[in-house]
């Protein structure tokens, strides 16, 4: 049954996959990518893990996606630019790149998973049902005990990329005073 | 009845699944088909409220006091002509209003109706109808019937991730309608839910943070006054967690009017300058679709307010119903006892048809009060509020409420008579602390926004042609 549910599933997010590259419109090329998101999040529900499923569905197809979306629609690209010259092999060196990438994950997995067998998988599976604690629990623990210096680090990278992003649009007029919204307004 | 399950688990694997299945379709038959008849009445509610408000009869033609208006607004546009315009993007003009409406029924079967039967009362229920106590009870194969289509570990987030979807169809049907009124609608739609989303879910973290857990039912459960034995708890009321984080509460019902675009945040519609916003090329039912999702969408975030901070389906008052059963039976005479376990399922109803309704109708009756009575915003104001005056009282509000759980982990840990002797501290400890949040967002308010406020009206007067040194009348220093 699970085998079924998976199958079907990896045809869906296949399917949504080659809508992003093949669609000519950005708008329904990013709807694609909705679709694959959703879809993973289903993988995820499929492994019982129902945190990281709805994480992946309110992070990615709830915020970031409608951003793209968002600005997609305000650059409104309907006909195709004027590719500048370092861009007039995107098909050559995207699927040179792309390849690449699939062999280095492909051989990753492979080096990666050659000591966890689905037993293995299993047992850390029985072991958790047997403990009886949900996956959050596990999830926050470690976040906050083993994992911390990196969690964080990733805090400290987003605060300043949000800083970034504030410096970067702030504007200032010829004296170098900001320009506040306030006095904008009308 | 036993025999049906037995039958239809031939099937399907085993008659605790039958059992499952029929359970759940009857679930979603009541919970579905009780929202689309409610609709309807909303609506009329709706436009009668209003024209109280406005000193008006409102609508009385339809049947007596009006009430076939909203039925027949539905029929009406059941029979209206399905228009196209032309140059619309068809696939995505076509799956915009599907992409509305499935989130909002989706999230239909998250919400916690009604208290969970198990124990004692699940086996007499299963004694009731006949079935195999194997199969339906305490200790059988299904031992808890809950009052809600589904009971997933992390409910609250199901919820947000579902309804998050929801902004897709109303983005993609401004864009793809072709029209420039209709995009600029879509694109205020999304901008605002995404702003007002970061707001709802703090508001949302403050509550699961007093109950520990993502699960509605746990959620609903940690709000849950304690008996002691005693037949009533006159006070169980004091335990929801609106009296904990009342900032939270507040936060969050500002949160739930933007998500759910209505006045005095209905931007993405706004007649007057829009025409209808993101549903103008929309006609007959495919207008409807989006009508329809919005009140949907009103009683989801209504219910969803309501478990985290009303206690959902717990009354004010509670009452232990085993007692009060007891008490009735022994005023009968023994050969009319059957009383006891009427009793016991008006118990089990009592949330479910009347207390929780009567939650979500207060919230309704608020959406269409706040309709009635406040002006739209305007859109650098509904940023404002949102990213400068919103998101910092809810950081700050989150970080309270946390002080207020490390509070109550700490009596918890250091007490020794047990958690008995101790509630009264518990429950003192909370209120106090929330009594305290809401004291400081008020002298907050008071001491700076109504200045920053004054601020903003001021520079708005000076923007209509007055010099910057003028004196406006609404500069406060």
């Amino acid at each position: 049954m699970e085998l079924i549910i998976y199958y079907t599933l990896f045809a869906i997010t296949v399917g949504f996959a080659l809508g992003v590259l093949l669609n000519k419109n950005t708008v329904k090329s990013a709807m694609s990518l909705v679709g694959v998101m959703i879809c993973l999040a289903a993988n995820f529900l499929l492994m019982r893990q129902e945190f990281v499923a709805f994480i992946q569905i309110i992070v990615y197809a709830g915020a970031i996606m409608v951003l793209f979306l968002f600005v997609i629609m305000l650059l409104n690209l309907r006909e195709r630019e004027t590719t500048p010259w370092y861009l007039r092999s995107t098909r050559f060196w995207g699927g040179a790149l792309g390849l690449t990438f699939f062999f280095v994950m492909a051989w990753g997995l492979q080096v990666f998973s050659a000591g966890t067998t689905e037993p293995a998988m299993a047992a850390v599976q029985a072991d958790l049902a047997a403990r009886n604690t949900p996956e959050i629990t596990v999830l926050s623990t470690k976040m906050i005990t083993h994992y911390i210096v990196p969690f964080l680090l990733t805090s400290v990278l987003l605060l300043v990329a949000v800083i970034g992003a504030i410096v970067m649009a702030r504007r200032q007029d010829e004296d170098g005073n900001e320009i506040l919204v306030e006095d904008e307004v009308a | 009845m036993q025999f049906l399950f037995d039958f239809l688990g031939q099937f399907i694997g085993g008659p605790a699944n039958a059992f499952m299945v029929v359970v759940a379709l009857i679930k979603i038959a009541l919970i579905l088909g009780g929202i689309l008849q409610v609709v309807p009445f909303i609506i009329l509610f709706e436009r009668k409220i209003i024209s109280w408000v406005q000193d008006r009869p409102g609508p009385n033609r339809a049947g007596p006091w009006g009430v076939l208006h909203g039925i027949l607004d539905g029929a009406k546009l059941f029979f209206k002509e399905t228009i196209t315009p032309s140059g619309v993007d068809k696939s995505l003009y076509l799956l915009a209003p599907v992409i509305v409406v499935i989130p909002a029924f989706v999230a239909l079967c998250l919400v916690p109706v009604g208290p969970i039967i198990e124990g004692s009362h699940l086996a007499a229920l299963a004694n009731f109808f006949g079935l195999d106590p194997a199969m339906v009870g305490p200790s059988g194969q299904i031992n808890r019937i809950a009052f809600a289509i589904t009971n997933p570990n992390v409910g609250i987030l199901y919820v947000l991730a579902i309804t998050s979807v929801g902004v897709y169809g109303i983005t993609l049907a401004g864009w793809a309608s072709n029209n420039k009124w209709s995009l600029l609608g879509g694109i205020r739609a999304s901008a605002q839910m995404i702003s007002y989303e970061i707001t709802l879910s703090l508001a949302i973290i403050s509550a699961i943070l007093l109950s520990g857990s993502l699960n509605l039912y746990d959620i609903i459960g940690s709000q849950t006054a304690p008996m002691n034995g005693a037949s009533v708890n006159p006070l169980a009321f004091l335990h929801w967690h609106v009296f904990a984080a009342p900032v939270a509460f507040l936060l969050f019902i500002v949160a739930m009017f933007a998500e759910t675009n209505r006045v005095p945040f209905d931007l993405a519609e706004a007649e007057p300058e829009l025409t209808g916003g993101f549903h103008t090329e929309y006609s007959s039912m495919r207008f409807a679709l989006f009508f329809l999702a919005e009140y949907v969408n009103m009683i989801i975030v209504s219910a969803m307010c309501s478990t985290l901070f009303l206690g959902g389906y717990l009354g004010p008052v509670m009452l232990d119903w085993d007692q009060w059963a007891q008490w009735a039976s022994n005023l009968v005479p023994p050969q009319t006892a059957g009383l006891y376990p009427l009793v016991v399922i008006a118990g089990y109803l009592a949330g479910p048809a009347v207390i929780f309704p009567a939650k979500i109708a207060f919230f309704l009756f608020l959406f269409i009060f706040a309709r009635a009575t406040l002006p739209r915003f305007r859109y650098d104001q509904l940023m404002n509020l949102g990213w400068k005056q919103l998101l910092p009282i809810g950081l700050v509000n989150f970080v309270l409420v946390a002080i207020t759980v490390g509070i109550d982990l700490a009596i918890r840990a250091g007490m020794d008579g047990g958690l008995e002797a101790n509630k009264h501290m518990l429950l003192t400890s909370k209120l106090t602390l929330g009594a305290v949040t809401l004291a400081l967002l008020l002298i907050y308010d008071r001491f700076v926004l109504t200045r920053n406020r004054q601020k903003m009206l001021a520079s708005e007067y000076r923007g209509l042609g007055a010099r910057r040194d003028y004196p406006t009348p609404f500069v406060a220093s």
